[in-house]
């Protein structure tokens, strides 16, 4: 059909220049001085090439850039240069700071369809890369190679892991520190494998017992009752929740919480605690809900897929989708793999042997995930019997509470009748959107099934009708009809401005037959059925919540299966007066309260809204627990392309889940496609390709699953992995200091079943996992960096190693309680203050027993950090976490002097030493065993003594304050802060 | 490892990445500890084996500079551009007549709206003769100093992830903000004070609070500090209550004596002396920030000059002099919020324009001329970049059915940015006659900000840390050009 057009336009064009001789003529007089002037600087190449895109060549113009090739040979009129000039939409627009007049357009635009022609004169060549290969070079890059068996050097009675150092540390000249000091192990163990530190008894029993029974076994020992005790999973969880950054809330303007998300912090406690095994471990999270036997857990373990930020709102609703799969696709390269994909998203990956094509295909392992909602796409677990039970419990409790209403109400509106309170309409509603009966409102709507984010506060409308309310049939009963509906379902949208937020809300609508409504992506009313005539409802807190200052979304289904079709909803507050006894209840005031009380002799107010929020609470129950967990809602998930210059709106070729040519392929350079099994169980259809992904990642033969593992596991015993760059084992990585003891231990770890219990107590028994921190004169000199390991790294505690354990050494830490919901510790005001909503968005908890809970309980929010935690480095939530950074800067000392929390800390340290001790020389020394768990030494003593002397001659205190002061003291010491 | 695979960006060619080094547990003592920490070099000497050098410390520009600190007035919400600086004297007349026009706000895309014309006269000024609204008329003294950019345009209209894009050039979040990429280029000149200081509005904080002056995946030394202009200027800067600044002193003596003999065991660990180190510095900066705010050492002129003495001008005129003295002792990067919170509490006019604007312009205008004069009468104006604007503009038609409220604009809207060697008397760029998007010599927020860097001295193609397996850019992989035309 476009043939005949582009044929004239190609004859309009060329009448003018007709002979291909005067191309060169044309482009030199007329077309280069258009190039050089507008285009270029970025697309000439002299310092940089912007898009990939040359245009001092005709090699280049036909090369193209990251679009691909500038002009279409056959049709020129389809070139991409002719679109991006004419500006045709958002995505295409050069150049990019304004459109070229007219006279120069059809310049452009005539030479195009010359041919695009140049003069050879005139051309300046490039020297741009060529097309994608893997170089042998990289294909033999230490991670990529298999999984070998190093021999353990030999050397009897010797550990392996400490044979292999050695045999390091005698190339260089060194030997290896002897062990620590008993006391110092006894902490350093407690701390890597708990987070939390000794008691000084706990560290007494351990020198004891490594005096009687030798360190080896007291270490087995120590090991062993660490493992065991619920404190390791805590603290190993918080390791990995780094990696996969951990957060509870979503970002963004609203910032709302994700549901149920603790679910996933619970279970990955749980695992370490069960020694889950590894490959397991990465199988649950990756694809739980497609394993052959799904469980709570499995289900559970997928919430690693909603824990990246979210926009409920975003600028371009396409292209933040792929942000959030990019997002984790990252963090499955980076947590699983230590292979950073990220840069291949724009580009083929410029020092890595990762393509386009092989980020694209490994995209598509997640193409099938249903796009996060503002409720967390919650899915519910249940058995078939559970559910059943459940479903008619329910409407059991909920015909009892109807049923109670029903007597309340009878009695009040009697009352109310009686007393004359109903006559009065003396204040009046607002109304954010009007029924039918009133001035009606206008609403987008439609017919067809909408897409699957309709009611989402993102959504726009924009294709469907718009209407005024009510919607609906004429005849139906007590309908009144603006817009007809005659069809099954209408799906209806509106939009609201709220200035200030009001004390009530409710609905007050008519529908027939069954109804939903949502209020900025939350659901607030769902009923079944049909009614007569308008009713009110009074909205709970959900609906409340989910209202907000600005623009609001009212979003409406209604489904009629059998015709009389009627639907309208207004929503309004403080509604008209005492018209019915709902209202009279809603607005209840002081006054109204007394008189019921004194006429009933109970509250019976505050009765009736207590039943009507609990009637409300039990319709919205659902069966089994509920879980922010994955979804996938079909077995072929839409195609997925490579997205070039990673614009989800510059589609390239398309792609099909594979896995990356250099860890997958021995030759080749193009991904290897994988065929997944799709899942198809009652209830659940999902494509099967997580499963696929998560098989071949928890593998034994993928080169880097278990080598990146057991270097975490490492590296949280010695301070920095065997790679130090334990998230980047690719190219721009560091390299392993001890490739074999690497390869070694990733061998043991499979062989063991990939335990990461057998893991740290294999670590743990050697030799070097006990040797002191202290530095030697030829350590120091050959290898300050202690790259061979020559010594223990002293480390500093992290944030909540810091928190915690002051928390513990005042007597304070409620470590008993674990698990379950996050909590709200009080925060200084200052820092609510930075927040858009200062008083809205950290609701303290109500039982102070939550304030000191060990610190992987608070409340992980992306806009508002804890402030003592983000002193200390805690991980960002937006990036992975890797390495802990360990900074030491003026605010973190101010931190410890000067916060109400240290202070509170150091009074309640001070009450300890005073309610413990007999007096002041045993509260002294209190005060350091039980912050640094060794007895002061006698100048340590006399420091403390004569300070407790000065504050109270000098400084003017008494007993108890200098006490508190000298408590607040030993907080500060380094020694606390800091193992050895 | 092949070193010629290392992209540019790694640090005198030593064989660790510094960024490695920090995540390695290596530390990052923010401190210049003279005689504690050696300088020279990660490896070069025994005490400094495992302390990077003061990641903080003075760097030299990587390019000439012209400006050594940044004052950036953030008008949060989006100021209407054609209703302050970029004047439509074809709309005034068409109020209400309905047109055709593209506009994207949080309302959607939409073909169509109602035109609300500019709710202000607008007046020539300066030599330059810069027309601008009665808004503004004491900003309007200052045009010969000012280069204003008309055609600005940003990803996103949507206030939270258009905050992210100008703070942090990412409409995703977990990137760090300007003012962190600023103190890692240049480092910080006061070890007393912050180098990097922001201050919000009485309000509260911008949508995604912290995400605003977060250092993303650089280490929390770089990460801006909220500064307040009344009581305690920084968390935690005041002794609990009961702590005298004696009996304080004497805790850490003690604490330090303590601290020492802890040390002399270990003396090859240098973080443990950063440490010591950090109680000195924290002790001065109790008393060099609360001096820093103390305005009564400021003359009544000079206060008066602020708008200090007026009521609607106190609060920010008092922020706009506290961010001249933090420039005064070496502070870096200041940001000042104007509007904070939600819709009316910052410059969010979607229902009465001309009451938001009214009010957010009458309690910046004369602060911020009161700013430049002051800073241009010090001298200090020539090193001392200030910029203006918001995170959009908004659209020339309403939003509702009735009203003069305005739905946000990203793709077209003004910022304007003076001193610290930027051109004065210039304008840059156009938007169409009404304002509705830029169309001749269109930027993008990355060409602000490379803009910003190229004035202090960092070459915005070459300033980069790597992480996550990338040379991470403030103005992304692909580089971004300055704005040649504002820069003198």
């Amino acid at each position: 059909m476009i043939r005949p057009l582009s044929a004239f336009l190609f004859l309009l064009a060329t009448s003018a220049w007709s002979a291909p001789a005067d191309g060169p003529k044309f482009f030199a007089e007329k077309v280069y001085p258009i190039l050089e002037a507008k285009c270029f600087e970025c697309h000439g190449g002299k310092d940089k090439l912007r898009g990939g895109l040359r245009l001092t060549s005709s090699a280049g113009l036909r090369k193209g850039g990251d679009l691909g090739s500038a002009i279409d040979e056959s049709h020129p009129e389809n070139s991409l240069l002719l679109k991006m000039i004419a500006y045709a939409d958002d995505e295409h627009q050069m150049p990019p700071k304004a459109k070229l007049p007219e006279a120069e357009l059809s310049v452009l635009r005539e030479w195009i369809l010359l041919g695009a022609p140049y003069d050879p004169a005139l051309e300046i060549a490039g020297n741009d890369h060529g097309g994608f290969a893997i170089t042998t070079e990289q294909r033999e890059h230490w991670a990529y190679r298999p999984l070998t068996s190093p021999p353990v050097p030999e050397k009897a009675g010797v550990h392996p892991i400490d044979a292999f150092l050695d045999a390091k540390l005698a190339e260089a000249g060194l030997s290896r520190n002897g062990p620590a000091p008993a006391e110092q192990l006894a902490r350093r163990l407690h701390y890597n494998l708990t987070g939390l530190p000794p008691t000084l008894d706990e560290v007494r029993a351990f020198a004891d017992q490594a005096r009687r029974d030798g360190l080896s076994k007291a270490v087995a020992a120590k090991v062993d009752t660490l493992l065991a005790s619920p404190a390791y999973g805590e603290h190993w969880a918080r390791h990995w929740l780094d990696l996969v950054r951990y957060a509870e809330t979503n970002g963004f303007e609203r910032d709302n919480p994700k549901p149920h998300i603790w679910r996933f912090r619970d279970y990955v406690v749980d695992a370490f605690n069960a020694d889950l095994p590894y490959d397991r471990f990465v199988i649950e999270q990756l694809a739980g809900d497609e394993i052959p036997e799904p469980t709570q857990t499995s289900l559970t373990a997928t919430g690693f897929h909603h824990l990246m930020q979210w926009d409920d709102e975003p600028a371009d609703r396409e292209q933040h989708r792929y942000d959030v799969l990019a997002d984790n696709v990252q963090i499955t390269a980076e947590t699983f793999l230590a292979t950073t994909l990220g840069c291949a998203r724009c580009h083929d990956h410029k020092a890595d042997p990762i393509s386009q094509r092989d980020y694209y295909s490994f995209m598509a392992f997640f193409h099938g995930v249903t796009p996060y909602r503002t409720e967390g796409s919650s899915v519910s677990w249940a058995s078939a019997a559970e559910r059943a039970a459940f479903v008619q419990a329910q409407a059991k409790r909920i015909a009892d509470a109807e049923a109670k209403l029903a007597a309340l109400d009878t009695a009040l509106s009697a009352w109310l009748k009686q007393t004359g309170q109903l006559a009065t309409n003396s204040q009046k509603p607002s109304i954010w959107i009007d029924d039918a009966q009133g001035a009606g409102a206008e609403w987008s709507y439609t017919t067809e099934p909408p897409s699957p984010d309709w009611y989402e506060t993102s959504f726009r409308p924009t294709t469907w009708s718009k209407g005024r309310s009510g919607f609906g049939t004429p005849g139906t009963p007590g309908a009144v009809v603006h817009t007809e509906w005659r069809t099954k379902d209408l799906w209806m949208v509106t939009s609201f401005g709220l200035n200030a937020m009001p004390e009530d809300l409710s609905l007050r609508l008519h529908h027939d037959e069954d109804v939903e409504v949502y209020l900025n992506g939350t659901e607030i009313y769902r009923a079944k059925g049909y009614l007569t005539e308008y009713t009110t409802i009074v909205l709970g807190e959900t609906a409340l919540k989910a209202l907000q200052t600005g623009r609001n979304t009212l979003a409406v289904h209604c489904l009629q299966r059998g015709g009389g079709q009627y639907i309208d909803v207004s929503l309004r507050s403080g509604d008209g007066g005492f018209a019915s006894l709902a209202d009279a209840m809603k607005r209840a005031g002081e006054g109204l309260r007394k008189g019921a009380k004194q006429r009933f002799g109970r509250d019976i107010v505050k009765e009736r809204k207590d039943l009507v929020a609990a009637i409300d609470r039990i319709r919205k129950e659902v069966p089994g627990v509920p879980l922010n967990a994955v979804q996938e809602t079909s077995a072929n998930p839409a195609p997925l392309h490579v997205h070039l210059r990673g614009s989800a709106h510059a589609l390239g070729a398309p792609v099909v889940p594979g896995f990356p040519a250099v860890l997958a392929s021995l030759d080749g350079s193009e991904p290897v496609p994988v065929a997944a099994e799709s899942v198809n169980r009652k209830g659940v259809v999902s494509s099967g390709r997580r499963l696929a992904l998560a098989r071949w990642i928890a593998n034994s033969n993928n080169p880097l699953t278990a080598r990146v593992m057991v270097n975490r596991i490492w590296q949280h015993h010695f301070g920095r992995g065997i790679v130090p760059s334990s998230n980047d084992f690719g190219q721009l990585g560091e390299s392993p200091t001890h490739p074999e003891l690497l390869d070694y231990l990733a061998s043991e770890f499979i062989a063991t079943g990939w335990s990461v219990k057998a893991m740290h107590r294999l670590i743990l028994s050697s030799a070097a996992a006990q040797m002191s921190s202290a530095g030697t004169e030829e350590g120091l000199a050959r290898d300050p960096a202690n790259d061979l390991f020559w010594r223990a790294n002293m480390r500093r505690l992290t944030a909540e190693e810091i928190r915690d354990s002051i928390l513990a050494v005042t007597g304070t830490l409620n470590a008993a309680r674990t698990g379950g919901p996050w909590v709200f510790p009080p925060l200084p005001a200052e820092v609510l203050a930075t927040a858009s909503r200062p008083g809205a968005v950290w609701p303290v908890s109500p039982d102070p027993a939550d304030h000191v809970r060990r610190s992987l309980y608070i409340h992980v929010k992306r806009s508002l950090r804890h402030p003592f935690l983000a002193d200390f480095d805690q991980a960002d939530t937006d990036s992975p976490c890797a390495v802990r950074f360990a900074t030491t800067v003026p605010t973190q000392a101010l931190a410890m002097l000067n916060s109400g929390f240290t202070n509170e800390q150091a009074a309640l340290l001070g009450e300890r030493l005073r309610k413990e001790q007999p007096d002041l020389a045993h509260q002294v020394r209190a005060a350091f065993y039980l912050v640094t768990q060794r007895d002061p030494a006698e100048a340590d003593e006399r420091v403390a003594t004569a300070l407790l002397h000065r504050l109270q001659t000098e400084g003017g205190l008494d007993e108890k304050q200098a006490l508190n002061r000298l408590a607040l003291l030993a907080l500060n010491l380094n020694e606390f802060v800091y193992l050895d | 490892m092949n070193p010629s695979s290392k992209p540019k960006g790694s640090f005198c060619g030593n064989l660790r990445r510094r960024e490695f080094l920090h995540t390695a547990g290596a530390g990052f003592p923010a401190l210049a500890l003279a005689g504690l920490l050696s300088q020279d070099g990660f490896f070069g000497s025994v005490n400094a084996a495992t302390a990077a050098a003061n990641p903080l410390a003075v760097k030299p520009p990587m390019i000439p500079a012209k400006a050594k600190n940044v004052i950036f007035l953030f008008m949060y919400g989006g100021p209407s551009h054609i209703d302050t600086f970029d004047y439509k004297p074809g709309m005034y007349g068409m109020d209400g007549k309905t047109i055709d026009v593209k506009t994207f706000g949080r309302g959607g895309k939409r073909n169509q709206g109602r035109i609300v014309e500019p709710k202000w006269k607008f007046k020539q000024y300066g030599q330059c003769g810069k027309w601008v609204s009665d808004l503004f008329p004491h900003v309007g003294q200052c045009v010969d100093d000012i280069a204003f950019i008309h055609s600005m345009t940003a990803d996103s209209p949507i206030h939270g992830s258009a905050l992210l894009m100008m703070n942090c050039g990412s409409v995703i979040s977990g990137k760090p903000s300007l003012g962190s990429w600023v103190n890692y280029g240049l480092g910080s000149a006061n070890e007393n004070l912050p180098g990097y200081v922001v201050m919000l509005d009485q309000s509260g904080g911008p949508i995604s609070g912290a995400k605003n002056w977060t250092s993303g995946f650089m280490p929390a030394g770089y990460q801006g500090t909220v500064f307040r202009s009344h009581g305690e200027p920084i968390l935690n800067l005041s002794n609990a209550a009961g702590m005298e600044r004696t009996g304080q002193r004497m805790v850490i003596d003690s604490l330090n004596q303590l601290n020492q003999s802890h040390l002399a065991a270990r003396p090859d660990n240098s973080n443990l002396a950063a440490r010591i180190a950090s109680y000195e510095l924290a002790y001065r900066m109790q008393v060099s920030a609360p001096e820093a705010i103390d305005l009564n050492q400021e003359s009544e002129e000079t206060k008066r000059l602020y708008g200090i003495d007026q009521p609607q001008t106190e609060d920010f005129g008092r922020k706009c002099l506290l961010a001249r003295r933090l420039v005064e002792r070496g502070v870096r990067f200041i940001q000042i919020y104007s509007g904070g919170a939600h819709n009316d509490d910052n410059w969010d006019a979607h229902g009465d324009l001309e009451k938001n604007h009214t009010h957010h312009a009458g309690a910046t205008d004369k602060a911020i001329a009161g700013l430049l004069q002051d800073l241009k009468r010090r001298g200090l104006l020539e090193e001392t970049l200030v910029v203006w604007g918001g995170e959009f503009g908004r659209q020339p038609t309403a939003e509702y059915e009735k009203g003069t409220g305005r739905d946000h604009n990203a793709y077209g809207f003004t910022m304007w940015m003076a001193g610290g060697g930027v051109k004065g008397g210039v304008s840059v760029g156009a938007t169409d006659e009404l304002g509705s998007a830029a169309v001749e010599n269109r930027y993008h927020v990355k060409h602000l900000h490379s803009t910003i860097l190229t004035l202090l001295g960092l070459d915005p193609d070459g300033l980069s840390y790597f992480y996550g397996g990338l040379d991470q850019k403030l103005v992304g992989v692909e580089g971004a050009d300055p704005i040649r035309e504002v820069i003198g």
